[in-house]
């Protein structure tokens, strides 16, 4: 009765515990449908498979119901045909999540499934009988039953399963997870059916068959974690919008980072003129040798030229990131062959490519040849030698300037010229110590066209772009315009500095023997009364005497420290007046302030004059120092005139009576403020002057009048308001010998 | 009366020739300097003035050339030791201006005295 009992119990339960797997499932498929399109093959085929699992789930929970065994065993009979098709279902799911496609018909699954659905329908072979047991009703099974589910279960799914295992290793993406998820899920899930029909029975429970649909629920699920769950859907998503793919113009492939293609579309394929087929899992350069890994495409012209086919196509290449790492790449191929045949209608698709190519390669040398123009007209103009050398010493480059100056060396180095071999020994060591990083810099002197001129060359290591030694750059100036510039403002500045010397010095020793005559006249004076007063056989005469003698010596002393100072020798000599006067005026103009000129009338022809060439400068430089003095700040012009002249008769200056004969005249005039009248009279006295203290000593113009005079010469002056100042200097024109 | 006036910076030369001139028994005003002697001219006229080249403040040339205008009777020596120039170029200027006669330091007392009492003599 208990028995009995049970049995009536019992599969009640198990109905109903089918019928919420049932609804589980159900549901599952239901919002799978709802948030996916339908469009899709993965989804679809899930659909199916799902749909199948769902029906065995509905005729588990018929088997069972109290019917009738005929009934039942019926039923179980006509429900081999779903678990039967469940094998291929599985595999038809796992080839669409790779993109494969094959014909229904013509797998041998199909076949194998439909011969063994039959078997099981129409004969006893796969179900024998139905039992009960405490668990509710099951199956026998019968002699076919391990045949089938061999064959036409397990067989079909491990087919899948391999094919998820290559598609596995040669994915690169995402989709990568989800494979292996389901290459592990699929055995674990399926672990529980294998379980109760084949380890079970082998010790005796066999009653445990019917709980084979819950292996499949429970792949159903995992099939739905690891492929529709929202956070793999990101790869997926390309793949599930596959037909979005087929439906563009544009030809689109995915590659890895190795280059090998993930997926791509038809466009693809007929752009490049390849079967769709042959797309799959190739390496991108064997169906495109032109594409480059690492160039960057952005619009870029392709063409494709074979037997029958010419194509044009623009290629853009766009990475494929995810989370910030690049996964791969994608190719976009646009065809642009009929835009650019409307262009081109005549020409040979060659052609056409060359033009293009041959346009933008024109338009980038033109703009680097004016570049280059540019460059080099620039360098060759420098007023001064340019040259570059590469790490050999050769010339690879040289301004006009330096071919000028050395020639042409442009391809030589400077062994093979006729230069200096001591020079060219230097030159090489300094481009050796240059090579090595060294700036130098040196100066030499050349004869030059009877000239000696002076020249300072820059070496320095010359560097390209990855700031690395690769020759030698080069640059000579001619300084000699500099140098003689120098020498004369420094022989200027001496001399300046000279003058001054001899002015304090003078100075010091005017001032000096002025006293000193003073006080040798007392000693003298007082002496020489001492002598006359004494008696002439006074004993002290002769020590007077002694005295006398030394004041004599002292007298000489201070005679010889004059002339010293005054560094004057009593002899003069023929000195070229012209010229001198011609060479103190270049120095004078070299030193003028900016709002003073010199205006000159001095003949060509050289005069001879007795004098001493310091002297005259002299003369000059002191006159036009006080032209410039009475000239500043307001400026003018300082004429400096030179003739010669004739008296018959005693010609008068200001003061000065000229007796008649042949002379020089010399004339300083400046237009600046005249001298006073009462002060003109004194302009030659020493220590005489207007300025400060610390502008003048006022001993330049009786330093004048001491060299005119010792010279048989007369000077003298004249001073106007508003018109300005003469000084007149008359020298004796020396007898013609 | 005095006739002879002596002007110089020294005080020892002025010492000197007030005893080389007494010796010789000529009268002589002395004065140090230019100022002094204005101050002398304006009392009396002299018929020899004797002075040195370089002085301070007022030197010789101007004393000559201001004799010169207003005495130009008086007779004048001019004397020098020299100074920046030699004091040949002093007396050589000196001479431009006309002075009776020039002397270097150290002096020839001799020929001083002997040239004043000349000139003293001549009328």
């Amino acid at each position: 009765m208990a028995v009995a009992n049970i049995n009536n119990f019992m599969p009640w339960v198990i109905s109903g515990f089918y019928f919420i797997s049932l609804l589980l499932t159900l549901s599952l498929m239901v919002s799978v449908v709802a948030t996916r399109p339908l469009k899709s093959e993965i989804v679809l085929h899930f659909v199916k498979l799902g749909g199948t699992v769902i029906l065995w789930l509905l005729a588990s929970v018929v088997h069972q119901l109290p019917l009738d065994i005929p009934y039942k065993i019926t039923i179980f009979r006509i429900s081999t045909f779903i678990w039967l098709f469940l094998g291929l279902f599985v595999l038809r799911f796992f080839e669409s999540l790779i993109s494969i496609r094959y014909n229904f018909l013509k797998s041998p699954f199909t076949w194998i499934a439909l011969g063994f659905s039959l078997i099981g329908i129409f004969t006893p072979h796969i179900i024998k009988g139905v039992s009960l047991s405490y668990l509710g009703f099951h199956t026998e099974y019968g002699f076919f039953t391990f045949f089938a589910i061999i064959f036409s279960v397990i067989t079909p799914i491990l087919w899948g399963m391999r094919l998820l295992f290559k598609a596995y290793k040669s994915t690169q993406n995402e989709t990568r997870n989800a494979l292996l998820a389901l290459l592990w899920a699929t055995p674990i899930s399926l672990s529980i059916p294998i379980l109760v029909t084949f380890v079970l029975p082998i010790v005796g429970i066999d009653y445990l068959m019917e709980l084979a649909p819950l292996g499949f629920v429970f792949l159903l699920y995992s099939i739905y974690f690891s492929v529709f769950d929202h956070r793999s859907a990101k790869p997926t998503l390309f793949q599930l919008t596959g037909s979005l793919l087929e439906e563009i113009k544009d030809g689109i492939i995915s590659i890895n980072l190795n280059g090998y293609i993930d997926v791509a579309n038809i466009a693809a394929a007929q752009i490049l003129n390849i079967k769709y087929s042959q797309l799959k899992g190739k390496h991108i350069n064997d169906i495109f040798p032109q594409y480059q890994d690492h160039v960057w495409y952005e619009d870029y012209p392709f063409f494709i030229e074979k037997a029958n086919y010419s194509a044009q196509f623009s290629l853009s290449v766009v990475r494929q990131k995810i989370r910030g790492i690049t996964q791969g790449k994608i190719l976009i191929l646009r065809d642009t062959t009929d835009a650019f045949k409307n262009n081109h209608e005549n020409l040979s698709p060659k052609e056409i490519s060359n033009s293009t190519q041959t346009i933008a390669l024109r338009k980038a040398q033109q703009h680097l040849q004016d570049r280059e123009y540019l460059l080099q007209s620039l360098i060759d103009n420098l007023p001064f030698q340019v040259y570059i050398k590469n790490k050999k010493s050769i010339y690879v480059l040289q301004n006009r300037a330096d071919q000028k100056m050395r020639g042409n060396l442009l391809g030589y180095d400077l062994e093979s010229t006729n230069f200096n071999p001591s020079k060219i020994q230097e030159e090489n060591r300094n481009d050796q110590r240059v090579l090595k990083g060294e700036n130098i810099e040196l100066e030499y002197s050349n004869p030059q066209d009877g000239d000696i001129r002076h020249y300072r060359s820059y070496k320095m290591p010359l560097m390209n772009y990855k700031n690395n030694i690769q020759g030698i750059l080069g640059i000579v100036m001619d300084i000699t315009e500099f140098r003689k510039m120098e020498k004369e403002r420094l022989e200027f500045k001496e001399h300046l500095l000279h003058a001054n010397k001899m002015e304090a010095m003078g100075t010091l020793a005017g001032g000096l023997a002025h006293d000193f005559n003073n006080i040798l006249g007392a000693l003298i004076g007082y002496t020489e009364i001492s002598t006359e007063v004494l008696d002439s056989e006074h004993q002290v005469q002769k020590y007077l005497l002694e005295v006398l003698t030394a004041a004599e010596r002292g007298k000489e002393l201070v005679q010889k420290m004059l002339d010293f100072s005054r560094d004057e020798s009593e002899e003069l000599s023929l000195i070229s007046f012209t010229f001198t006067l011609n060479e103190t005026i270049k120095l004078l103009r070299g030193n003028l302030p900016e709002n003073i000129d010199i205006y000159t009338e001095i003949p060509q022809e050289e005069y001879m004059l007795l004098g001493e060439t310091i002297e005259l400068n002299r003369i000059v430089m002191n006159l036009c120092t006080n032209a410039i003095h009475a000239m500043s700040p307001t400026g003018g012009t300082i004429s400096i005139k030179l003739s010669k002249i004739s008296f018959k008769v005693s010609s008068y200056f200001a003061d000065q009576a000229i007796p008649p004969g042949n002379w020089y005249k010399l004339q300083v005039i400046d237009t600046g403020e005249s001298i006073p009248k009462h002060i003109l009279p004194r302009i030659f006295d020493p220590f005489f002057t207007t300025k400060k203290s610390n502008e003048g000593t006022g001993l330049g113009l009786s330093v004048v009048l001491g060299i005119v005079n010792s010279w048989g010469g007369h000077i003298g002056v004249e001073s106007k308001p508003e018109i300005g100042t003469e000084f007149r200097i008359y020298l004796p024109i020396p007898e013609q010998e | 009366m005095t006739e002879v006036i002596i002007i110089d910076d020294d005080y020892q030369i002025r010492s000197l020739l007030s005893e080389v001139f007494k010796l010789a028994e000529v009268p002589v005003d002395v004065v140090a300097n230019g100022i002094e002697a204005e101050a002398l001219f304006n009392l009396k006229t002299y018929k020899v003035v004797i002075t040195d080249i370089v002085m301070p403040e007022k030197d010789g040339f101007e004393i000559i050339f201001e004799v010169k205008q207003r005495w130009p009777d008086t007779d004048i020596i001019a004397i020098s030791g020299g100074g920046r120039l030699d004091s040949r170029d002093y007396l050589n200027s000196a001479q431009n201006f006309g002075v009776a006669a020039t002397f270097q330091k150290p002096l020839d007392r001799k020929a001083l005295v002997a040239k004043v009492k000349e000139l003293l003599a001549k009328t």
